[in-house]
């Protein structure tokens, strides 16, 4: 545009002193600064365009009547997205502006990459506590996660099963009542109370011989053939004497198939007057879950059991146990860091259980292939855990784990090598994935040495007792004798002759002091009978904390937390300036490097905390930089309304097994990745226009009205005062704050403008509609909600960590 | 390729040549050099790529099988060795009429076979439809599966950092995703390099039934009203962030996506065989007349079910290339040689390239002739087989090229080029791999110019260094070790 005379625009806004104060110390100086693009009058109103900035709370335009003179907020105007409108005729007002942005405190935008980083999502209630104790002191919490005493139905050794308590409130949708389970199997059940109001047994009890202190009757419950098996039993009661033991031959829903109860007294059929349910539920030997529900969808709850880390530790779990397990584990820990880690390790060292299965088929009793495949998993994850909660844990410990495990061996092919017929897929992705990283150190003619020591390494079925004894005899027929799959050294199969691996190579010179220049040529002696087993042992000794190693894995880690453009094999680290990714590397090798604790190197809890205590991390560089794997959005969705009731129940609720088919769908099946490079931590391998899509389906999909796995308006009960909750922009503002903690005010205006249009009108978003004017127990209103909620949580940013 | 000397006399003096020739007859300029000068003027708009990556790195030795060359033998392949054909009564450049699928079937040349199961292509390579060109590789070859197809993909040997794929770069650079809703089609649960770069073109289709909002009020009454607050979503303004960029356009193509999806019908299934019963696509058991699904090693349903969608919305949307992939090529263990993943895998490519030829045909003659259907692999496998009855991840392997204008027949697996014997092609490199005498840049390059109508400079931007005659890309030439490589292969019928 042509200035005109006395009124130009500043094309580059400088931020005033004070907010010029913060951007310095919170940002680094590459983000730009906001740009007036654009001053225009329109309409007799003079508009004001800009572009935006990271993290935005607040813009302010300021004016002056010189170019050098004292430059004042214009008070009369409004902002709209990044837009400033005059609210006053403004036609020959002239004058030099400014733009002022307030950015979120630093302290903030940690937290909130924090809980995307570290944990699996914040949720309400962790937003509110980090912000409380400050981002420093949940690194230093989350750094030692054996400290951090985890709920029951989480623990990793919880003893015989416990009882847990579940309520649900909601409408009476008929006076007939139904116990169920959802699959052939076991639970008990005890202290069934259904009352008015909104407070669990807060009044008389509607329901008849709910405690099972009685025998059943026809007055009271009426069981279904399928159910005929069950029993009231004292062998176990939550209180009292007795309770139910129901078991099922096959899953239950209504009348014929179901434990049930008619003409429930006091009950208001079809009105908004909310009653609460709630019992008692244990899982039993063969465990099933429970529905206790009103016919209709008024009253409906079902558990989540604990299943399975009996089934899992005796061995007997299916894959969707585990898969289930670990979720679980993702969207309820305290221990987040914790469990990142786990599943970044698990990745890292990735198995494929198809093959694990399709080894033992025919060798292993038919039908239970899976179970032993599932169990292979368990086995790692136990034992990588065990480092993690270790102070003094070392990548060395994980990188044995992984090559002695049986979906290992199995999976890169050991089982099929042998002397004289080497098989060189594990040596490759050993350096290439697990350790140096590609063509990093190594070359071709070092995988073909390599591979030649690890003939031997196999998989069979040992005797009882024996199963840590890689030289124990197999037993020999697999599929009719007990014994335990496990990892079996076969002297014959080895190769005997000496190796030389990685021969007169020494360490880049990038690498600098003091690694530049030493020789990792590695010595193999020849080796016959068990001591040959020995060759694999020295090898992975030799890799864990070789330079290359170091640098990879620290790599990989700055990806996982950071942000993507970390690379390995290229940052020459004895260069004056770095790059600060660079510096953050060779930062985190450095902490490797220098022993601590029981001065063993490679603390993998040292290592990442030089990460989450970088400056890096606190910047825009690492702020929303990354995209939700399928795994963090499905655990983040789920956590995002998450917050716990006064009554032990929560907001938003998963048992873990009801998110394995949407991650499936999103192309993430845990335990199944094919390729040995597991899942991509680069957002562009997990964004196309149907993952999209099958992103917002989730979401609506958890929010549909009458499912009670997620409870928007349960959650601003409890989170905001009553006088509230017709208010259409506090509604907003609560749901904005919680589900993009790391976005200010100002960038997410025009959201927010849609939102109130979404809560103001009718199915046909158009016809207006007050949300005022809805009752907060009214259907309407619960919907309103739950579609606002849901098109937040389709939109960019939310796929965003 | 005997013309090869010709070719590299002529390139060295292309610069001289170039004024030359465009002002001159083109009687006596070779092919390669008349369709550089033709090039640019070639109308993309109808043109159709279909790419098959073939996951895994594809056993080539057992895929065009040199059973001529005394070393692919019993001894060096114990297990996955096939006789060669028997008695040979090859007619040149033709599958013979009945051939004894227990053996390697005759490919006309005297020396090279297609594997047994590839059996259904017949008919089209019989009309010259179908090139197969063994020895396909690059510089340097990675045997890593995931390097070496992020070289394949991005067209960039070497580079572990590359971005964007040379078929993104060929759609962008030629503007051919302008004004079109489909530049690019992935069928398959994530989008491969191949398609991508810094701009979403690509449209990912692998379960169009899923394609819709669900919304959350009682019978889904407010999924419209859903859909356009978050396609309002999409369009407002935000600060910038390394994913948000890819975000926020991808909803974009979501939208095009979901008006057009209406349209299609992608659930029909109805396009058979000319015996009427036969489905082309197997995407279910009603569907197997073909009995691929008797195999146990899984896979084929949901493969044809990407391969229908793909070549539904080639054949009836403006999109421009496809992507699909087979997987399970890796076959370290008991890769079969008459039956196994390796050879389960040849029978459903075969009945690709018959069945997509059939159905492109039938939706228009003049789309089959438009239409180029691409094999990639990111690597063949060991000559010698492991103890496992299977093969370890190798150098140079093969592509399958059909198409409505294709030159058919056998390139780099031949009598002229292939030295036979222990000491042979099969083990040239390390006497270990098969070496590599053709480019895969090559390939593609020429796919680009002459099939899409690159300029040499777009084909130059598209794939850095390709008129430069040190890289052997275009014209061939001596590499440093002595191997000669082909350059263009010329498989495309003349402009």
């Amino acid at each position: 545009m042509t200035p005109r005379r006395g009124f130009r625009p500043i094309s580059v806004a400088r931020v005033a002193a004070l907010s010029m104060l913060i951007s310095v110390s919170a940002f680094p100086e590459d983000v730009p600064r906001p740009v007036i693009t654009d001053i225009a009058l329109e309409n007799s109103r003079k508009i004001i365009r800009f572009t935006p900035f990271p993290a935005a709370n607040e813009f302010k335009v300021l004016r002056a009547d010189k170019v050098d003179g004292e430059y004042a907020v214009e008070a009369g105007g409004t902002f709209s997205g990044y837009d400033w409108i005059s609210s006053i005729s403004a036609a020959d007002t002239l004058g030099f502006y400014k733009l002022r942005v307030t950015t979120l405190s630093e302290e903030a935008l940690l937290t909130a990459t924090l809980l995307n980083r570290l944990a699996y999502g914040p949720t309400p209630d962790e937003l509110e506590r980090v912000n409380a104790i400050g981002p420093r002191a949940y690194v230093e919490e989350q750094l030692a996660p054996e400290k951090i005493v985890e709920p029951v139905d989480v623990a990793d050794r919880a003893g015989p099963p416990v009882w847990q308590y579940y309520t649900f409130t909601g409408t009476a949708s008929s006076a007939l009542l139904y116990v169920a389970l959802t699959s052939a199997g076991e639970a008990y059940i005890d202290d069934v109370k259904l009352v008015v109001g909104t407070v669990a047994e807060a009044g008389s009890n509607l329901v008849r011989n709910g405690d099972f202190e009685l025998a059943l009757s026809t007055n009271d419950w009426m069981l279904s053939p399928n159910l005929a098996a069950s029993r009231i039993t004292a062998a176990a009661s939550h209180s009292g004497k007795s309770c139910l033991h129901l078991v099922a031959t096959s899953a239950g829903t209504t009348l014929s198939s179901s434990l049930w109860q008619t003409n429930v007294p006091g009950l208001s059929v079809g009105s908004t007057r909310r009653y609460t349910l709630s019992y008692w539920y244990r899982p039993a030997n063969d465990p099933a879950d429970v529905i206790v529900r009103l016919a209709g969808d008024g009253v409906i709850s079902s558990t989540s059991r604990l299943v399975s880390w009996n089934r899992l530790a005796a061995g007997s779990a299916g894959l969707r146990e585990l898969q289930a397990w670990s979720i679980r584990h993702a969207v309820r820990s305290k221990r987040q860091l914790f469990e990142v880690l786990t599943h970044f390790f698990d990745n890292h060292f990735t198995t494929y259980t198809p093959k694990s299965q399709e080894y033992v088929l025919g060798k292993a009793k038919a039908g239970t292939e899976e179970s032993i495949a599932t169990n292979f998993e368990y086995r790692e994850l136990i034992k990588w855990r065990d480092v993690l909660l270790n102070p003094n844990g070392t990548f060395y410990d994980l990188l044995k784990i992984s090559a002695e495990s049986p979906a290992m061996v199995i999976y890169l092919d050991t089982v099929t090598s042998k002397n004289g017929a080497a098989n060189e897929n594990y040596a490759r992705e050993l350096m290439e994935l697990f350790t140096m990283g590609v063509d990093n150190g190594y070359d071709q003619q070092d995988i073909e040495e390599m591979s030649r020591a690890w003939t031997g390494w196999q998989v069979d079925k040992l005797i009882p007792g024996q199963e840590d004894n890689p030289f124990a005899r197999p037993i020999s027929n697999p599929v009719a004798r007990a014994g335990y799959w496990s990892l079996r050294f076969r002297g014959d199969y080895h190769d005997v002759e000496p190796k030389t691996i990685f021969p007169a190579k020494t360490i880049a010179a990038r690498f600098g002091s003091p690694h530049a220049g030493k020789s990792y040529q590695l010595e193999l002696p020849a080796r016959a009978g068990e001591s040959g087993m020995q060759d694999g042992y020295d090898i992975i000794a030799h890799l864990a904390d070789l330079p290359y190693t170091q640098e990879y894995i620290s790599v990989k880690l700055c990806r996982l937390f950071v942000h993507e453009r970390f690379a390995h094999g290229v940052y020459d680290y004895t260069l004056p300036e770095l790059s600060p990714e660079a510096a953050l590397v060779r930062d985190c090798m450095r902490a490797w490097d220098t022993p601590a604790g029981d001065g063993r190197k490679g603390n993998v809890r040292q290592v990442v905390g030089v990460i989450l205590n970088s400056p890096l991390l606190r910047q825009h560089a690492a702020s929303q930089q990354k995209v939700r794997s399928p795994f963090k959005f499905v655990v983040s969705t789920v956590r995002a309304l998450r917050a716990a009731k006064p009554d032990g129940e929560f907001t938003s609720q998963s048992g873990g097994s009801d998110l394995i088919d949407p991650m499936a769908r999103l192309g993430m099946s845990l335990f199944n990745r094919e390729q040995p490079d597991g899942w991509s931590e680069f957002g562009a391998d997990w964004i196309n226009s149907s993952s999209l899509i099958e992103r917002m389906r989730f979401v609506q999909n958890r929010l549909h009205v009458g499912t009670y796995t997620a409870d928007p308006v349960g959650l601003l009960e409890l989170k905001l005062p009553a006088v509230r909750w017709s208010e259409a922009p506090t509604v907003v503002d609560y749901f904005l704050s919680i589900l993009f903690p790391a976005e200010g005010k100002a960038n997410l205006d025009l959201d927010r403008t849609t939102a109130l249009t979404f809560l103001n009108t009718l199915d046909d978003g158009v016809t207006p509609s007050p949300f005022s004017e809805l009752s907060p127990d009214s259907d309407t209103y619960e919907a309103r909600v739950r579609g606002m909620v849901a098109f937040l949580m389709g939109l960019p940013r939310f796929q965003e960590q | 390729m005997s013309n090869i000397l010709t070719r590299r006399t002529f390139l060295e003096r292309s610069a001289a040549m170039a004024l030359a020739a465009a002002s001159s007859s083109f009687l006596n300029v070779p092919l390669f050099l008349r369709r550089a000068f033709a090039a640019g003027s070639i109308p993309a708009a109808n043109k159709k790529l279909l790419f098959i990556f073939l996951r895994g790195g594809n056993d080539a030795l057992n895929t065009v099988i040199p059973w001529a060359d005394s070393a692919y033998s019993k001894k060096t392949r114990p297990t996955l060795y096939l006789p060669p054909p028997d008695p040979h009564t090859s007619v040149t450049g033709r599958v013979p009429e009945s051939a004894d699928l227990k053996r390697v079937v005759d490919l006309g040349n005297d020396f090279a076979g297609m594997h047994p199961g590839l059996i259904d292509l017949a008919p089209v390579f019989n009309d010259g439809q179908v090139a197969f060109v063994h020895r396909v590789g690059y510089p340097k070859q990675s045997r890593s599966h995931f390097d070496s197809q992020r070289y394949w993909e991005s067209g960039l040997p070497a580079n572990n950092f590359a971005k964007s794929g040379i078929l993104y770069r060929a759609i962008t650079t030629l503007g051919l995703n302008r004004e079109r809703r489909f530049p690019l089609i992935s069928v398959q649960p994530d989008d491969p390099l191949l398609l991508r770069g810094p701009l979403p073109l690509t449209t990912n289709l692998s379960d169009p039934n899923r394609y819709g909002m669900l919304g959350v009020a009682k019978g889904g009454t407010d999924k419209d009203k859903l859909w356009q607050n978050i396609s309002t979503g999409f369009n407002i303004p935000y600060p910038a962030k390394a994913s948000r960029d890819l975000l926020f356009q991808m909803g974009t193509r979501l939208s095009d996506a979901l008006d057009v999806l209406k349209t299609l019908g992608l659930d029909r299934n109805d396009y058979f065989d000319t015996d009427g019963k036969t489905h082309l696509f197997p995407i279910d058991l009603a569907s197997d007349q073909k009995g691929f699904n008797l195999s146990s090693f899984g896979g084929a349903f949901s493969y044809f079910q990407n391969l229908k969608i793909a070549a539904q919305v080639l054949a009836h949307t403006d999109a421009i290339a496809a992507g699909i992939t087979l997987d399970g090529f890796d076959t370290h263990g008991n890769q079969g040689a008459l039956r196994g993943p390796h050879p389960d895998r040849m029978r459903w490519l075969g009945w690709t390239i018959y069945g997509l030829r059939k159905f492109f045909t039938e939706v228009d003659p003049l789309l089959w002739q438009n239409t180029l259907v691409v094999t990639l692999s990111e690597f063949g496998r060991t000559s010698q087989e492991n103890g496992s009855g299977g093969t370890d991840h190798a150098e140079a392997g093969a592509m399958i090229v059909a198409g409505g204008k294709i030159k058919g027949g056998v390139y780099q697996c031949g009598n002229d080029t292939w030295t036979i014997g222990p000491k042979g092609a099969m083990f040239q490199v390390t006497g270990r791999y098969l070496r590599r005498t053709v480019d895969y840049r090559s390939v593609l390059g020429e796919i680009i110019r002459d099939h899409l109508g690159a300029t040499p400079a777009q084909l130059e931007s598209i794939i850095p260094g390709y008129a430069d005659r040190r890289e052997n890309l275009l014209a061939g030439g001596i590499t440093l070790d002595g191997t000669r490589i082909a350059g263009e292969l010329d498989l495309l019928e003349p402009v």
